[in-house]
């Protein structure tokens, strides 16, 4: 029984990073030989910080009653956990380094700035001013007082990723270093080739170095709600493995799903490398003991959390253009500058969000609750589920409190998908097992957007790039103008 | 429930009733998504079966001696040996077939055990935590034949209408059992933490009345509310608190050989009321009115339902 409550406190030494497991410890996968000589006995393990206990039982320690583990809002938290942050400095990774380090974890980050290069490459720019890597740090020193540590290193560089994990001896790896984009993907062979190599090969890269050089380091992978696509029957999208109830029926006869990888069905090139980088982490827990949580996000929007309101310097980037924005991200701006918000096809394409603030808690939470040796499990981390249609609706509606008058139009979709279709989303083991509580609610996060992009020079900055809103890139490869179909003004 | 080291023997290989055994690694994920499945299914047959886990890593010796090739594995036993066993995950109902085919494994007179003991002999108890439907099951006992050992000071209200068929006495087991030299043919009710105290020279059938916590949570919040006792505990809490209460109750009772435990869900015997007092009647001798026990059921009463 715990006293705190928090979702971690019963968890003891066998998922802890810090301790090294001792004895014969053989690497098995379900299903595959598991022979294991009798005269090993039991596992017992070390621990790293406190040497002087000796070999234990790794049960019989909890963090709650552990000394390093520290009590946070976001549950027990390893004091100074070493967390190496791949593509910190991308959207999600900014500010989840500055939620972490606030948080008492050493964060070191990584990236090879490829994405200011690529976003610049569209003709678009950061839409709040963003800082270099080296003005980001120093702020964070001044203001938070919080040291992180950046390196400009890319995933790529396989010898170097190595014995950069070598010498930090990460307790947790947050895998961000990811090309982010669907219509990218399907831009051309060469940027589909490169999302492709950067996203598949990179995991790959990284998986191998964790395996020789931090096998107990939990890897929060991020994937996307895109893996699982959008099933016409309605089959329940559930948390990327089927649970233990689930039954196959074929012809009289019946197998139990459980525990299997559910069906992927990814939606762009992109999402294809997610699916790969899935299958990827979940092969290296099988053989090799790492263990990992796969993140299947649904669609970010906002640009606020405890650490990014505290100071325009904090200024996490945040883009709007076809390629590198997101949907609500993009209709706040178009709507801020009298453009109308473009819906593809019919609009009732329903897809799942989340608040940066709540995604930035969930992967927290997920950090401070490691799975165990060879544990490889999925959440989806979502918290709505709206239709396209539906989000233009709700901004329009806000912002009219803004007294800004908005319309909708509907384009030809850009892109193959169904656009009617049921969208079941299972999203239970945040708020079940990990204790997440939403902190930020769809029409609040909507309205500072409007807030901050409303700034004049914000919005000179959206106006100056607002060619880059409209979507050019179709998946079918054509070129040409897309179709305008109808222009409506919301009623209130 | 997970087997601890060295009790395998007893639990497993001594045992004359059908046993389960699932072997599974925290790193498989079928292993872990069974998990839910075999409880419930624990839950279902544990009036002629048991289900228990062994966890390789911790014991690697059990998992070797057995030649467990792969997890999950799932092995039925009858008579100390396994009769049958299969490797991946299953469905219910194919671990049920498992269960089933070690039951007609098993010699007859082992099954047949329990029916000889005289029915005169035995103490009957009924309990579980508050709310979860022990004075119903006193009540249905008493319609089936089974005088209630109750003194009725408490009365009946709006909470159990029909009354709480407490003994006083009961409450001060633990200083003073004096009261079950009375109780041979009787049944008598009593919070699950005070079994603990029942002397052991003799032998009880208990019956454990089982019910989803969240409904026996908005359940008592219902009857403080019309106490006017308020409590501040948050619900999430108090659920975590009763859990581990329980799971440690859970792990002690199978291991008290003068209490003979059945498994009742207060949510099964509602559904499916007919079957429930079968397998009841079954466990207690087989001499019950069980037509008498199933018209006792009121569902009116059945108000804190799980959404």
């Amino acid at each position: 029984m715990t006293n705190t409550g928090c979702h971690n406190a019963g968890q003891t030494c066998w998922s802890c990073p810090a301790v090294e497991f001792k004895g014969h410890v053989d690497f098995r996968a379900c299903g595959q030989a598991a022979f294991r000589k009798a005269a090993q006995g039991q596992l017992v393990v070390e621990c790293r910080r406190r040497p002087e206990i000796g070999y234990f039982d790794p049960n019989s320690i909890t963090f709650e009653s552990c000394s390093e583990w520290k009590e946070t809002p976001d549950g027990y938290l390893l004091d100074g956990m070493k967390v190496l942050i791949l593509g910190m400095d991308g959207y999600l990774g900014w500010p989840l380094a500055l939620k972490l380090a606030r948080q008492g974890c050493r964060v070191l980050g990584i990236d090879n700035m490829m994405r200011r290069d690529l976003v610049a490459e569209r003709g678009a720019d950061s839409i709040t001013p963003i800082g270099s890597m080296e003005e980001r740090v120093a702020a964070a020193r001044e203001k938070l007082d919080v040291e992180i540590e950046f390196r400009e290193l890319d995933l790529m560089d396989r010898p170097a990723l190595a014995a950069l994990i070598e010498e930090f001896q990460p307790e947790s790896i947050v895998q961000f270093a990811e090309i982010p984009s669907a219509p990218y993907s399907m831009a051309d062979v060469e940027r589909a080739v490169s999302t492709v190599q950067n996203n598949v090969v990179g995991t790959l890269g990284l998986l191998f170095a964790v395996r020789d050089h931090a096998p107990d380091a939990s890897i929060i992978k991020l994937g996307t709600m895109g893996e699982y696509g959008s099933p016409l029957t309605g089959r329940p999208l559930f948390e990327g493995l089927f649970p233990g109830d689930a039954v196959l029926q074929y012809q009289g006869q019946e197998w139990s799903l459980g525990g299997e990888l559910t069906p992927r069905d990814p939606v762009s090139f992109y999402h294809v490398s997610k699916v790969q980088g899935t299958f990827s982490v979940y092969e290296a827990c099988k053989y090799w003991w790492l263990r990992s949580y796969d993140v299947m996000q649904g669609v970010i929007y906002g640009n606020s959390s405890a650490e990014l309101d505290l100071d325009p310097a904090f200024n996490t980037r945040f883009d709007i253009d076809e390629w590198w924005g997101t949907v609500v991200n993009r209709f706040v701006a178009q709507a801020v500058i009298g453009m109308p918000l473009t819906i593809y096809g019919s609009g009732s394409q329903k897809r799942g969000y989340i608040t940066l603030r709540d995604a930035m808690q969930c992967i927290t939470r997920l950090i401070a609750a490691p799975p165990e040796p060879g544990q490889y499990d999925v959440v989806n981390q979502v918290t709505d589920v709206f239709s396209v249609r539906e989000i233009a609706q709700m901004v329009a509606t806000i912002a009219r409190e803004f007294d800004l008058e908005v319309e909708v139009q509907r384009i030809e979709n850009p892109r193959v998908e169904s656009e009617e279709h049921p969208y079941e989303v299972i999203h239970e083991k945040l708020a079940d097992r990990f204790g997440f509580e939403s902190e930020s609610a769809f029409a609040d996060e909507v309205r500072h957007l409007f807030r901050v992009l409303l700034q004049p020079e914000i919005r000179a900055r959206i106006i100056n790039q607002q060619d880059t809103l409209f979507p050019k890139t179709r998946w079918s490869g054509e070129h040409g103008e897309l179709e305008v179909l109808e222009t409506w003004k919301p009623a209130a | 429930m997970e087997l601890q080291s060295g009790q395998f023997r007893e639990r497993v290989l001594e045992s004359n009733r059908p046993v389960l055994v699932d072997f599974w690694a925290t790193w498989c994920p079928p292993c872990r998504m069974m998990k839910p499945v075999l409880e419930k299914l624990a839950v279902k047959v544990a009036d002629w079966a048991d289900i228990y886990s062994v966890n390789i890593d911790r014991q690697p010796d059990v998992a070797a001696e057995f030649q467990i090739s792969g997890v999950p594995t799932f092995c039925a036993w009858a008579g100390g040996s396994i009769v049958t066993q299969r490797t991946g995950a299953l469905t219910e109902s194919q671990l049920l077939q498992l269960l089933q085919t070690a039951r007609e494994a098993l010699p007859a007179a082992a099954a047949d055990d329990a029916a000889d003991v005289n029915e005169r002999d035995w103490v009957t108890v009924v309990s579980g935590l508050p709310r979860s439907g022990t004075s119903l099951m006193m009540r249905m006992l008493e319609a089936g034949g089974i005088p209630a050992l109750t003194d009725r000071q408490r009365q009946a209200d709006a909470d159990n209408p029909n009354g709480y068929y407490e003994l006083e006495a009961v409450k001060q087991t633990d200083t003073d059992s004096s009261w079950v030299e009375t109780a041979a043919g009787s049944s008598v009710k009593m919070v699950f933490r005070l079994l603990r105290h029942l002397p052991e020279d003799r032998r009880y059938r208990v019956i454990l009345m089982r019910r989803d916590v969240g409904e026996i949570l908005r359940s008592q919040r219902a009857m403080l509310d019309r106490n006017g006792v308020s409590t501040d505990i948050a619900d999430d809490r108090m659920r975590a608190m009763i859990q581990a209460e329980l799971q440690s109750f859970y792990a002690w009772l199978p291991q008290q050989s003068h209490l003979d435990s059945v498994n009742v869900s207060y949510n099964e015997l509602m559904e499916d009321p007919g079957r429930i007092v079968r397998q009841i009647d079954r466990h207690l001798g087989g001499t019950l009115d069980c037509d008498a026990m199933a018209g006792v059921i009121e569902p009116q009463l059945y108000r804190q339902r799980a959404a």
